[in-house]
């Protein structure tokens, strides 16, 4: 529960941070603007989206600072092989003050004949899109503690977890960071008379580094750390009081894998799609778990009526020893972008 | 994706899957198979035989993990080594099969005291039952009837004598087998220091159908002498189960069930250009009693040592000078087939002198009957007083040294409780209970005794001073009293399988003072798939 709610508090923080960041693009603007409802310029203003809402970072001529992910006419000089950023297009105005600028690839173009990516400039510099994960982990326990509670040392691990891109590194390379929680649970009889529980829920912040390889498939490293409580409860039905323990341990990971992505939005340009509303992705990770080791004291549970656990005598309770945190893994998720 | 990508992918996944696919250890599934608890000075020792573990738990320091022993496999037997805070654990080894390695039996001495390394002898043979001297210098393991014997191949008259105050060693336990009439031992008894013509030695008596055999366990190489009780041609199964000693007049006194004789074994000295082992040699006699004698007690007259023999099936109690092999019969009032001697003033007599109580242990009488052993075979009848209880008597704890003795009563026949019978004043102090007693212990100095009852959480205890009762609620039912010889503590067992222990002081036995322990059992639980 002390987890859950630092999940909550955790992800209130994140989304409204997000809100925040969002709000940036909105700022009055002295410079005509990429508005579809007034003086529309179609040469520069990309479709609407799909459910014609002013779609997040539009391209925008901000005065102080660039939208994030906005495309934007570069100060300084294209690379000699950026043909088609030799000349701006008409109409667009100039950041006054662009950052630092990145020559590369535009992702999603396809004027090639192949998947790839154009070259264009891009800035270096703040994104603000949200990520919503839902996740399925399969965790493979190396220590054959875990066999106490699970008649194989593979355990399911289901979770949350809310991923801010908030950094451009370059036109293909994105850093995400982002909070999740995740609790795995598994339930098996022990000694043919316990029934043995254990349950966990982490809480914990990751880094995530992604390169856009193509439109629809994304490698990515993740790299995690956090809280983790472990909980154990042995019974029988002998009448006597169940065992509970649980302890806190440090939990970390780091993993590799893809994301394999839909855009929503038809006929999207390599520009839109990177700015499109609303993206899936389906993401296989692999990776390894490391935690501490945790020792587990149990006790008898507090009876639920205040006055009988009151009455109840000191106990003494037990360590049934050590879980090790060492797992490999294979996590599979589910993630709304926008 | 590329083809690296498909056989990374590939690799992870197969790696993942082997190791999922392997078997949890089978620890997690072996059942628990934990012996009766034992009480040493400041501990309790638990086996878990299914871990081939004791577990030895320090009473005054509950918070701390129980010490954990590994022990050999299959365990079977635990109990307190005689005047040492240890406990002997019997293991009868491992057969073997597929996957698992054979193991000789063991003899695992566990040790009370924290540091203090198990010693470990090899027994060879899967014995099923253990005796040991009554200072603990030395046991004898051997076969019983009827608990389990197994081995495609075994020698039941095999026994294994082992010296526990050395360490174990190739001469340590010695092995050897009895002479045997085609029977099998039934239990195995110590004599006290007998006065033997090479000087005072300790003696084994073991017990089998229609014959005993005596060993010199000092002399463990001498050839054991084997005495028929019974001739050859005799149909009846005569089996011998109480040995008594005269130490000073070296006598062994054996009763056997289907004998209505008492077996006297008197010790000659074997003269020394004869002597080619023992220095003795049985003689024996066979002592009249009456019809199926059913308990005996030694007491000394005066001019010799005298046998007190009650028969419940003739009704009365025998008097026998094993010197003169004359038998003196007296009637009672009761039939009786348990007594007791102790020395204690009488109404009307304030001279110490012995006496002896008989009564029935079976819940068939309410009365018993005190005899005065002094002119026992002039006064005959003259001697012996009855006194009724009231309520028929299933059980009998001794206290001499305060000149008590508890009766124990039934719930089937009447209310359920205990008297506190004054050997002196010979009257009887009820003490009424409102559920069946199980079991009744004193605590370690004797103040007190302590009471379980067969259901229920609550503790029983009566003031030995003041025959004042009292009571304790815990936490759980109760399934034995443990009092700590060396700690002023008195350990509750509850049958809690995980392990649950409430510790009370045994002072001042309080609920507010009282803890428990819980779940010890399972200590380090999470490392069983280690081993």
């Amino acid at each position: 529960m002390r987890a859950l709610s630092l999940f909550v508090f955790a992800l209130t923080t994140l989304l409204g941070a997000n809100h925040a960041a969002a709000q940036v693009p909105a700022q009055p603007s002295a410079q005509p603007s990429a508005q579809p409802s007034a003086q529309p310029t179609p040469q520069l203003v990309p479709p609407a989206p799909v459910d014609g809402a002013p779609p997040q970072n539009a391209m925008q001529a901000p005065q102080s600072a660039p939208p994030q992910n906005a495309m934007q006419a570069p100060q300084s000089a294209p690379p000699p092989n950026a043909p088609a950023q030799t000349a701006p297009p008409q109409g667009w105005v100039a950041p006054q003050a662009a950052p630092t600028v990145a020559s590369e690839r535009a992702p999603f173009d396809e004027s090639d004949g192949e998947e790839g990516y154009e070259d264009v400039s891009v800035p270096i510099g703040l994104a603000g899109r949200l990520a919503i994960n839902a996740t399925l982990d399969v965790l493979w326990y190396l220590d054959t503690a875990n066999d106490a509670f699970a008649r194989s040392r593979g355990l399911t691990s289901g979770g949350f977890s809310v991923a801010l891109t908030t950094l451009d590194l370059s036109r293909q390379l994105l850093l995400d960071f982002g909070l999740g929680w995740r609790t795995e649970s598994s339930q098996t009889v022990v000694l043919q008379a316990f029934n043995a529980l254990y349950e966990s829920h982490a809480t914990y912040v990751d880094a995530t580094l992604r390169f856009e390889l193509t439109p629809w498939f994304v490698p990515r490293a993740r790299v995690s750390a956090g809280l983790q409580y472990l909980s154990a409860t042995l019974s029988n039905n002998v009448g006597s009081s169940p065992l509970d323990g649980g302890a806190f341990a440090f939990v970390s990971s780091v993993g590799a894998g893809v994301e394999l992505l839909g855009r929503l939005g038809a006929g999207l340009t390599s520009r839109e799609s990177r700015t499109a509303a609303l993206t899936l992705a389906l993401i296989v990770e692999g990776g390894l778990v490391v935690g501490t080791n945790t020792s587990l004291t149990v006790t008898p549970r507090e009876p639920v009526d205040d006055e009988v656990a009151a009455d109840r005598l000191p106990v003494v309770g037990t360590n049934i020893g050590s879980l090790g945190g060492v797992a490999p893994y294979l996590r599979i998720s589910g993630a709304l972008r926008f | 994706m590329t083809r690296a990508w498909q056989l990374v992918t590939l690799a992870a996944v197969v790696a993942l899957g082997a190791t999922s696919c392997a078997e949890r250890a089978k620890e997690f599934d072996t059942a628990m198979s934990v012996l009766p608890p034992v009480a040493l000075g400041a501990s309790l020792v638990y086996v878990d035989s299914s871990v081939q573990t004791a577990y030895v738990l320090d009473v005054t320091r509950p918070e701390a993990a129980p010490r954990e022993v590994a022990l050999g496999r299959g365990a079977s037997f635990v109990a307190r080594r005689n005047q040492h805070d240890e406990a002997l654990v019997l293991c009868r080894g491992e057969r073997g099969g597929v996957g698992v390695d054979p193991q000789a039996s063991s003899l695992t001495v566990v040790s009370g005291t924290a540091g203090a390394a198990p010693r470990t002898y090899v027994l060879g043979s899967p014995f099923n039952a253990i005796a040991q001297t009554p200072d603990g210098a030395r046991a004898i393991v051997h076969f019983r009837t009827g608990e389990g014997l197994a081995g495609l191949l075994f020698n039941p008259n095999e026994i294994a004598i082992v010296d526990l105050e050395a360490e174990p060693s190739a001469t340590n336990p010695v092995r050897r087998t009895v002479r045997s009439f085609g029977g099998v031992p039934s239990a195995v008894f110590f004599s006290p220091s007998m006065a033997l013509a090479e000087g005072p030695r300790t003696l084994a008596v073991i017990l089998s159908d229609a014959y005993v055999t005596l060993l010199d366990v000092d002399n463990a190489d001498r050839a054991e002498i084997t005495v028929p009780l019974a001739l050859p041609e005799d149909p009846r199964a005569v089996l011998p189960v109480q040995v008594l000693f005269d130490p000073d007049d070296p006598t062994v006194y054996v009763r056997a069930v289907a004998s209505d004789d008492i077996f006297a074994l008197r010790l000659q000295e074997v003269p020394s250009a004869e002597r080619a082992g023992n220095d003795f040699r049985p003689s024996l006699t066979q002592l009249a009693v009456g019809s199926r004698p059913n308990d005996m007690a030694l007491f000394d007259a005066g001019d010799g040592k005298r046998l007190i023999v009650p028969s419940r099936a003739s009704r009365n109690v025998s008097i026998v000078d094993a010197r003169s092999s004359s038998v003196t019969t007296i009637a009672l009032d009761v039939p009786a087939d348990r007594v007791l001697v102790f020395d204690a003033t009488a109404p009307g007599d304030p001279e110490l002198s012995p006496r002896a109580l008989l009564f029935t242990a079976d819940g068939s009488a309410s009365s018993i009957s005190f005899v005065d052993l002094v002119d026992i075979e002039e006064r005959r009848g003259r001697n012996v007083e009855t006194r009724a209880i009231g309520r028929p008597i299933v059980g009998a704890l001794p206290l001499l040294a305060r000149g008590l003795l508890v009766l124990q009563h039934s719930s089937s026949t009447g209310a359920p409780g205990l008297s506190l019978l004054d050997l002196s004043a010979r009257t009887s102090a009820p003490i009424f209970a409102d559920v069946p007693l199980e079991n009744a212990k004193f605590g370690a100095n004797e103040t007190r005794i302590f009471v379980a009852p067969s259901f229920g959480a609550r503790l029983g205890f009566l003031d030995l001073g003041t025959f004042v009762p009292g009571e304790v609620r815990l936490d759980a039912s109760i399934t034995a009293v443990l009092p700590l010889a060396d700690a002023p503590i008195v350990a509750v067992i509850h049958g809690d399988l995980a392990g649950h222990v409430t510790l009370l002081d045994a002072s001042d036995p309080r609920r507010e003072t009282a803890r428990s322990v819980q779940g010890f059992l399972l200590s380090n639980l999470l490392a069983r798939g280690d081993e």
